[in-house]
């Protein structure tokens, strides 16, 4: 199906993806719980917390900037939103089609970060402050592993100039062979998954936020109410949109043409990341914050350089 | 609108205690043998996100003014719970010189849970009983 | 210098991951089901009034001031207040009778208006002489066992004349 206001509101974007998104964070929980041979709790834990956020009252602290601090959330929000309703599914949802729909992927992909940040600096605590320049510091480097992972793909697609278009990435592959089978693009699904982590700030990248050790939750330590539900609500609809940037450029598989099936198809395919995301979560420890810009800095840009490197090198027919 | 009630997020302060009791609250939270995440609670670090403040500890001189500016920032409805025999009634160390009283002198009470330490399913019991008073304070509150 | 800290060692505790989730949680059931309790956990006091004599000797050593015994006409009342017992078992310890035990009842969790009376009271009375009619305690059964162990008759005189008619009677026993 073709984007319409519909498509924005209530199916793929909007209702759809948000409680999809709950979803697949209390199964996210549920899975570390198992792991650490817990219980955990019910699967539509997060739909709960949601509603109970809402019916709560909102304090302001005294020395916070009163105009960001109520209405940082929403960049965030919004722009996920917008990216939701953009990307297209896979055999279920065109998208709205465009030619430079990778351009605006990596852009929108930071604004999360930025209301955090914002958020953050307009609360008067001491605690925020930290984890706002720890937030800051990271973000350089994982946002530049996703501009060159995003940029390697570009180039290998249009045979040495740039193609931006996201159903032309997703038409090469169905013609010929995804990307996950092709050895040159190893190195870069590696470093996608690395970024995936951390973007979501999971153990063990963790430090910037929730780990309750030295910093207390962050950047959200004077929220609650109603701004605090728009920044988990963010938060589950970036999970939904990193689902299904990993299946544009790496398994766009279409089964048939049925939009159920797909539909059915993209949610195992999901579930696959969801896997690999509470794995990591229940073995790791988390990093301190020198440590993981250090290791930012090595592993994952230099396996995306690699597959830049490799792919130069295949278009120029040496390899 | 009962559901609200299944997912409480708890916040734990320590008003000077010999941290007997906090390690049964560390203990109902995150070993697995007593797991609280079943009945949907989860450990939050500030208490602007709390529904159930758990209190230990007879309240030190010193740990007064620290508590009052948490007792200040808690949004409404929430319940308090006092865990252990110190802020409920001080225990052993009544009409010390360095001992501010119970803890109802402050806010008002809802759950006292008494022992030495209490142990973890008496924990859990104060716990769901907090959570039917918390369903009360919902339902007076619209 | 930091080798192992680097979040690479995961290899130990995948194992263990993996294992728990074939064999499933370890989570004990309660509040859902029932749970282990062991024989000599502290939990609530019990007072057995038959064995109590009201000699104060609780009320003494207790550290946290929960007992009290109070006379009312000519009934002793000991009231225990669990809201401020700390469960250390000195009046166990200390009880000559064995009237006051720790049982394993762990369920202490109370709501606020019930704080004042989360209580249990015991009531112990005194008895009639039969020969002066005057009031007084006497001594109960694990008590006498306790201080006569070999005796067989005259200890039941114990139970029914107050000390003087006792004494009295030792005297014209032994004297007429």
């Amino acid at each position: 199906m073709s984007a319409n206001i519909l498509n924005f509101f209530i199916f793929p974007g909007g209702l759809f993806a948000v409680f999809f998104g709950l979803i697949l964070i209390s199964i996210e929980r549920i899975m570390v719980a198992r792991f650490q041979g817990r219980v955990g709790p019910v699967f539509y834990q997060n739909v709960i917390d949601i509603v109970k956020l809402f019916n709560k009252e909102t304090l302001i602290p005294k020395d916070a900037k009163d105009f960001v601090f109520k209405f940082a959330p929403l960049f965030g929000f919004s722009g996920m939103l917008v990216l939701v309703y953009f990307l297209p599914v896979p055999g279920v949802y065109e998208g709205a089609k465009g030619d430079y729909d990778l351009v605006i992927l990596i852009y929108f992909m930071a604004l999360p970060a930025i209301s955090h940040i914002l958020g953050g600096g307009a609360s008067s605590s001491p605690y925020a402050a930290i984890s706002v320049s720890r937030e800051l510091k990271l973000m350089l480097v994982y946002e530049f592993v996703f501009i060159v992972i995003g940029f390697t793909l570009a180039i290998y697609v249009g045979h040495g100039n740039g193609e931006f278009s996201l159903k032309k990435i997703m038409d090469y592959q169905m013609q010929n062979g995804y990307f996950l089978f092709d050895w040159k693009l190893w190195p870069a699904f590696i470093a996608f998954l690395i970024f995936v982590l951390a973007t979501l700030e999971v153990p063990p990248f963790e430090v910037a936020h929730h780990n309750h050790a030295d910093i207390m939750e962050g950047y959200l330590i004077e929220y609650s109410g109603a701004p605090l539900a728009l920044f988990e609500i963010t938060d589950a609809l970036k999970i939904v949109v990193l689902s299904v940037v990993f299946q544009i450029f790496f398994f766009p598989n279409v089964i048939g043409g049925d939009v159920v099936v797909n539909l059915l198809w993209f949610i195992v395919k999901t579930m696959f990341l969801v896997v690999f995301i509470s794995l990591a979560h229940a073995c790791l420890a988390s990093f301190r914050a020198d440590q993981e810009f250090k290791f930012l800095i090595k592993v994952p840009v230099m396996l995306s350089l690699t597959s830049l490197v490799l792919v130069i090198l295949s278009i120029k027919g040496l390899i | 609108m009962s559901i609200i009630t299944r997912s409480p997020f708890l916040f734990r302060i320590n008003t000077g205690s010999c941290n007997g009791c906090d390690v049964e609250l560390a203990t109902t939270a995150m070993i697995p043998r007593y797991d609280v995440e079943r009945l949907g609670c989860r450990y939050t670090g500030s208490p602007k996100h709390a529904d159930i403040l758990l209190v230990t500890g007879p309240i030190t001189a010193r740990s007064k003014p620290y508590l009052l500016e948490v007792l200040d920032e808690l949004p409404r409805p929430f319940v308090v719970v006092a865990v252990g025999t110190c802020p409920t009634s001080c225990g052993i160390f009544r009409d010390s010189y360095a001992i501010e009283g119970p803890l109802d002198k402050y806010i008002q009470v809802d759950v006292n849970v008494p022992g030495c330490p209490p142990r973890p399913q008496a924990i859990i019991d104060g716990v769901a009983k907090a959570l039917e008073i918390w369903k009360q304070k919902i339902r007076d509150m619209k | 210098m930091e080798t192992k800290n680097k979040g690479y060692e995961m290899s130990g505790f995948l194992k263990i991951a993996i294992r728990n989730l074939l064999k499933g949680p370890t989570t004990d059931p309660y509040p859902f089901g029932e749970t282990f309790v062991p024989e000599n956990l502290r939990g609530r006091l019990s007072v057995e009034a038959s064995a109590c004599t009201a000699c104060g000797t609780c009320e003494e050593v207790c550290p946290s001031g929960a007992i009290h015994i109070t006379k009312n006409g000519s009934v002793y009342l000991h009231t225990v207040w669990y809201n401020t017992c700390c469960y250390c078992g000195n009046c166990e310890f200390f009880c000559p009778t064995g009237a006051i035990k720790l049982t394993n009842n762990f369920h202490t969790a109370n709501t606020e208006e019930e704080k004042f009376k989360f209580i249990t009271v015991a009531t112990i009375s005194e008895i009639e002489c039969e020969i002066c009619k005057k009031k007084f305690m006497p001594p109960s059964e694990e008590l006498l066992k306790r201080a006569y162990p070999n005796m067989v008759k005259g200890v039941e005189n114990f139970r029914t004349l107050c000390p003087d008619c006792r004494r009295k009677q030792a005297f014209e026993r032994l004297h007429k």
